[in-house]
């Protein structure tokens, strides 16, 4: 671990209550969340599961993002093995969506059907599994965050009587901004 | 940001609740952005 990264997360001692990276686990900050009592949120950043070990994609939720395909068991997987890794640690509550989806034409980033249908077959069944609340996918205040989340809820609301995969907007309890 | 939503969101599918849906859910904002600041980190909203 560099210094400066340590200076880095020093620096919000006291004043964050939780982190992310957009990956599903962290490399070594730890120490520092569990010193300051800080969450560590896991996140699902875009139509793929990240290899923890090799720092690649290892599962896509399409195949037009690559292969192999993801199925919920591999979602619900890498989420366990998180959840397993801070176990003596402070407890992984929570699970994070997309990452700002709106910043690149599809098919780079998801539209707001896409991600919503992803939401409901993979991330939000593993997120029941495995007992995580979920945290909408992120947008910042601007016009595009705004409508794509707007038009995300919208999509997400209208499967909410989807007989094989219901979405449940009410099972989102956070919503994120970025600054 | 909630306005937009709410302009936004409408009435959609027959929802009528939709500011108190937004309004319920706990708001979480980033204390700093995504890009790796090569000098001494910004001010925190404590310092701010």
């Amino acid at each position: 671990m560099q210094v400066e990264s340590q200076n880095a997360v020093d620096h919000f001692n006291g004043s964050v209550s939780w982190f992310y990276n957009f990956k599903h686990t962290f490399d070594w900050q730890g120490t520092w969340a569990d010193d300051n009592d800080v969450d560590f949120v896991p996140m699902i950043s875009g139509p793929w599961l990240w290899d923890e070990s090799s720092k690649g994609k290892k599962y896509f939720f399409d195949e037009k993002w690559g292969s192999p395909l993801c199925t919920i068991e591999d979602v619900i997987d890498v989420l366990q093995d998180a959840k397993d890794m801070r176990s003596n640690g402070v407890e992984i509550k929570r699970l994070m969506g997309f990452n700002e989806m709106y910043n690149n034409p599809p098919p780079v980033d998801l539209t707001p059907q896409e991600a919503a249908l992803y939401w409901r077959t993979l991330v939000q069944p593993a997120a029941i599994a495995t007992e995580l609340e979920l945290v909408s996918p992120t947008l910042n205040a601007k016009t595009e965050g705004v409508t794509w989340f707007a038009d995300f809820l919208k999509e997400c609301y209208a499967e909410r009587n989807n007989s094989q995969h219901p979405c449940n907007i009410e099972l989102i309890t956070e919503e994120i901004i970025l600054i | 940001m909630i306005t937009g939503l709410i302009a936004n969101l409408g009435n959609f599918g027959g929802k009528n609740d939709w500011l108190e849906y937004i309004v319920d859910r706990k708001l979480w904002v980033t204390e700093t952005n995504c890009y790796w600041e090569e000098a001494d980190p910004h001010p925190d909203s404590k310092e701010q």
